[in-house]
């Protein structure tokens, strides 16, 4: 049986590494990209089942503009888009839902709470705060 | 013969015992009455009782031959039941109630008293004769002794009452007896049932029922409305309370029911009456017998009467109600209860009210012409006092009102004037007499200084003045008089020629006129002045003003927009707004705001709203229109700006939501990496490497609290809490590089600083804090063994001596764009998070350079590498009393000299 693929999007290094120790090693097919550009490259390459996304990403895409793209693809729209921000405002959440996000967690979160939404791809009509269980 | 002789003998004793008799009575009564005690079975509230007693004593006091005195005692057996223990406990109040009373006689009513009588006052009284009556139990006769007792007898008689009824009703087949279901009503329902035998074409039924509330259920269904009473005394209502008489009767009456009665008590309340047994009669017939006896009659020789004494008795109103008549015979002997009345009787209110009617009215008639010829007499006499009176009146109040007054005749001499003109012209008041003339008076007035106009020019003002009162042509005219009042003055010609002049003191109104005046001039500095945007719009809806302030924010010059109608002012404001598409207009600033349905309006609540402007500079203004209700000014527009407080509430909100984002990034990684060491098991190495992260991003976190605190407190005091001294930069720089640099082979520092660079005006410790952030950045940014290098330099920068450090590093380096950004508030060059940082370094350099009224330049190119330079003023030579050099002593000096 194939390997889910899942796409790891953030800037910063050791927000990747806690993200990768958190979803196993060997459960997933595992990619990342520190930057939009660098992401939407793989995810179309890739076609991955999950990505998780950061918003505030240095460089010409940041996170919405990442998710308005992948959504936008016929290819890569079914794929699971979960944004992970740490901003944490009203307005930041419906710039989300417009770009078709399917579900949202706020900075800092949990891992566990992270892993189960990935694996049940349970959709959150409201982003789940920092201590979000 | 010898019966002729005993006839005669008897009458003979007869006589003497009459004779003997009333010389005892007289004896008697020149002593003492003789006692009498009465014993009633009943209560004195009983009809038939009280009947009974009256007809008694009414009898006997008929009688001028006897005195007597009566004692009175009620058994009152309706109430309670007479029998034996009853009896025997009144025998025993009576006997310590009557002790050493001896009664002449005894007279007793009804059959419990007659019983009473017979079984124990016999005993209390043993020679007192008891004379009784109403006694319905022949039997008990068989128990007397004949030489004590005698009396009279009661039958109610049912035939005679069953006579007149079929004769006027011969149709009649039904009776209805009814009765309280007592022991009496059981005796009368026997005695009566022995009479109906005589009647076999009569049906007689029986309803003896204690509680009338039951009676009255029960009789509609009986088959006949005529009713006979029996004895109703024990009648209740539902709670067992026995009734009065009268409600029982007129229950049993109404609905146009025959009440026929056999006892003279029951015939009223309703009731038709009949042949009825008559308690005064029986009282009357017992009196009769007593005095008999009194009179000298051996008691036995007096026998008992067993004829009742019954009577016709009807209540005429019932039988009019009813619409009986009574046969002929039978009215005769009738006693009529409530006679119908005769035409006089039945109206006699009507006739008398009517004779009286017409009398008063003939007396007030005659009343009414006299007070009229009176009255008209008082007119005439009255007309009389207003006629002479008026021309008093006129005079009075032409000297009462406030207002001066004056007539000059045809050759203008004063012919009247009131006090009021006096008092106007206090200073000529001499010579303001009838027959003087106008001139002269104003004359002296105005050499006396009375009229301020006058002062240095009398005759020419006086000459004037004399010419404008002669015209007369009711021009009005201000006169300012000396004492600093004002008049006005109206004169007129009147038909015969004369002059009439009014004089008014409008001192007063001239005085709010030149409030009002004052308070104009006050509002329209107030509104040239306000810092606000003002415009005034007229009645018409143009624009009659704008101030200062609207000139300076909009651009639109008051040449260009008073006159405008307001749709012009609102255009020009849509030329310059922002979003002209979305600003809703002027109009919508002066409605008040929509008030929903039992709600009310905030007061002075007013519906305002925002104008953002983009020319001819950004600004944001509060638009709120007042609406006047002075009729001058028809509308005002307020133009609040607001532009700095609008911004300073963006920059607010956005350095929070920037500050909260820093915040939680590295707390992204403490959060999570801690739980992921508490719920996963990791290799040594893994955990130590965690741990390492987790405690690199709690130091950043630690950096960024104390930056954005740095910050506010700088930001806060603005400069305000700085120690400026004159401080040399090369002791402070080696300091700074010994303090960060704890890996000297990681960054070689050189220094360059000419031993004569001027000292700088600058607090030292915040320039310590903006060097090492400096110094920090070069170092964080540097590539490992990156050397940096810093330099000392001067500048004048228009006149002001200028000092400067540079740093500058062989780092990653920057974009141009990148580089301009640096000082924002969390701007970062990297944004991997590999190199820790808030993004507020550079901007607390920024503040505190600038606070020194200084400057910080950067110049940098990707992969070449960046320099910072602090410019900051020099210190002049006479400036502070000492030169800050030696600031940690201490400190070891690492720092390598260019060679």
């Amino acid at each position: 049986m194939l390997k889910e693929k899942l796409l790891i999007v953030d800037d910063q290094d050791d927000l990747r590494k806690m993200l990768r120790l958190a979803l196993g090693y060997g459960k997933y097919k595992l990619f990342e990209a520190a930057d939009g550009e660098t992401a939407l490259a793989i995810a179309r390459a890739e076609k991955p089942d999950v990505i998780l996304l950061d918003v505030m990403m240095p460089g010409k895409l940041d996170g919405i503009a990442v998710c308005r793209a992948i959504k936008a693809d016929p290819e890569l729209a079914g794929c699971f888009v979960l944004m992970l921000t740490a901003r944490g405002q009203a307005s930041d959440y419906a710039s989300g839902d417009a770009a078709g996000a399917d579900a949202y967690m706020v900075k800092p979160f949990s891992p566990t709470k992270l892993v189960e939404v990935v694996e049940m791809r349970t959709r959150l009509d409201k982003p789940v705060r920092g201590y979000g269980f | 013969m010898s019966r002729a002789l005993s006839g005669l003998r008897v009458l003979l004793n007869r006589r003497l015992v009459l004779g003997l008799g009333a010389l005892l009575l007289a004896a008697a009564t020149s002593e003492a009455a003789t006692p009498i005690l009465m014993v009633h079975s009943y209560s004195q509230e009983y009809a038939w009782t009280r009947g009974q007693h009256d007809g008694f004593v009414a009898a006997l006091k008929a009688d001028p031959d006897v005195t007597l005195a009566f004692s009175t005692e009620y058994l009152d057996t309706k109430r309670r039941s007479y029998d034996a223990v009853y009896a025997q406990a009144m025998a025993d109040n009576l006997r310590v109630k009557y002790a050493g009373y001896r009664p002449a006689a005894i007279y007793v009513s009804d059959d419990n008293a007659l019983l009473f009588a017979r079984d124990h006052l016999v005993r209390l009284f043993p020679a007192a004769p008891i004379f009784f009556s109403g006694i319905n139990d022949y039997a008990v006769g068989q128990s007397l002794d004949p030489r004590q007792f005698t009396g009279i007898f009661e039958k109610k008689e049912i035939a005679p009452n069953i006579d007149w009824l079929l004769r006027l009703d011969p149709g009649l087949r039904t009776l209805v007896f009814v009765g309280d279901g007592s022991n009496t009503h059981a005796a009368a329902e026997r005695e009566i049932r022995k009479d109906l035998a005589g009647y076999p074409a009569l049906q007689g039924r029986f309803v003896g029922e204690r509680r009338l509330d039951r009676m009255l259920e029960q009789l509609p269904k009986e088959p006949s409305q005529t009713l006979f009473l029996t004895t109703l005394g024990g009648m209740t209502d539902t709670g067992g309370e026995v009734l009065p008489l009268t409600d029982t009767l007129r229950a049993l009456s109404q609905g146009g029911r025959r009440v026929i009665s056999m006892e003279d008590a029951y015939v009223r309340d309703g009731v038709l009456g009949g042949f009825v047994t008559h308690g005064a009669r029986q009282g009357a017939g017992a009196a009769r017998l007593l005095l008999d006896h009194l009179h000298g009659t051996p008691l036995a020789e007096i026998p008992p009467v067993l004829k009742s004494p019954n009577t016709y008795l009807f209540d005429d109103a019932v039988l009019e109600a009813l619409k009986l008549n009574l046969p002929e015979d039978v009215a005769k002997q009738s006693t009529l209860l409530n006679p119908r009345m005769t035409f006089f009787d039945a109206h006699r209110p009507l006739i008398v009210g009517g004779l009286y009617g017409l009398s008063a009215a003939l007396v007030l008639s005659i009343l009414a012409a006299l007070l009229i010829v009176m009255r008209k007499y008082r007119e005439l006499i009255l007309a009389h006092d207003v006629a002479e009176k008026s021309g008093r009146l006129l005079i009075e109040a032409v000297s009462s009102i406030e207002q001066g007054f004056t007539i000059y005749d045809e050759h203008d001499r004063l012919v009247v004037c009131n006090e009021a003109y006096r008092n106007f012209y206090a200073t000529s008041a001499d010579l303001i007499v009838p027959g003087n003339t106008f001139e002269e008076i104003v004359r002296r007035g105005a050499e006396r200084g009375q009229y301020v106009d006058a002062a240095g020019r009398v005759d020419e003002w006086v000459a004037s003045r004399v010419a404008q009162h002669q015209a007369a042509d009711g021009k009005v005219v201000e006169q300012r008089l000396g004492d600093g009042r004002w008049l006005l003055i109206v004169e007129h010609r009147t038909p015969s020629g004369f002059i009439a002049g009014n004089r008014i003191d409008i001192t007063a109104l001239k005085r709010a006129t030149a409030v009002i005046e004052d308070r104009n001039a006050q509002l329209d500095a107030t509104f040239q002045l306000s810092p606000d945007g003002l415009v005034s719009l007229g009645r018409n809806g143009h624009v009659e003003n704008v101030n200062s302030a609207f000139v300076d924010t909009t651009g639109i010059s008051a040449a260009e927009i008073v006159g405008q109608p307001m749709e012009e002012l609102e255009r020009r404001l849509r030329e310059l707004s922002e979003a002209p598409e979305q600003w809703p207009g002027l109009e919508t600033c002066f409605f008040e705001p929509e008030v929903g349905a039992g709600e009310t309006a905030p007061t002075g609540a007013r519906r305002r709203h925002q104008l953002v402007l983009s020319r001819p500079r950004a600004a944001v203004l509060d638009l709120l229109g007042i609406t006047s209700t002075a009729a001058a000014v028809g509308r005002l527009l307020y133009m609040h700006n607001v532009t700095r407080e609008t911004e300073v509430d963006r920059l607010k909100s956005e350095f929070l939501a920037h500050a909260a984002h820093e915040l939680r990034t590295p707390m992204a990684g403490i959060y999570g990496f801690t739980e992921l060491l508490m719920n996963q098991e990791f290799d040594e190495a893994t955990r130590q490497d965690l741990l390492a992260t987790i405690h690199k991003q709690t130091q950043w976190l630690v950096d960024i609290i104390n930056e954005l605190l740095d910050l506010a407190r700088i930001e806060a005091r603005r400069g305000k809490d700085f120690r400026i001294d004159p401080v040399a930069l090369a002791p402070l720089v080696r300091e700074v590089v010994a303090t960060l640099q704890t890996d000297a082979a990681r960054w070689p520092v050189t220094v360059e600083i000419p031993d004569d660079l001027p000292a700088v005006r600058a607090d030292v410790a915040k320039l310590r804090q903006a060097l090492t952030n400096v110094l920090g950045n070069a170092a964080k940014y540097s590539p490992a063994g990156g050397a940096i290098d810093i330099h000392g330099a001067t500048l004048d920068s228009d006149g002001r001596a200028m000092v400067g450090i540079s740093v500058t590093d062989r780092g990653i380096g920057m974009t141009a764009e990148q580089a301009a950004r640096v000082g924002e508030r969390f701007y970062r060059a990297d944004t991997s998070g590999n190199i820790p940082g808030s993004g507020l370094g550079m901007a607390i350099v920024k503040e505190i350079v600038v606070l020194h009224g200084g400057q910080a330049q950067i110049v940098s190119s990707p992969g070449v590498g960046t320099t910072v330079t602090l410019w900051l003023p020099a210190a002049s030579a006479d400036d502070g009393t000492q030169l800050v050099t030696h600031l940690s002593p201490s400190t070891p000096n690492p720092i390598q000299e260019p060679s």
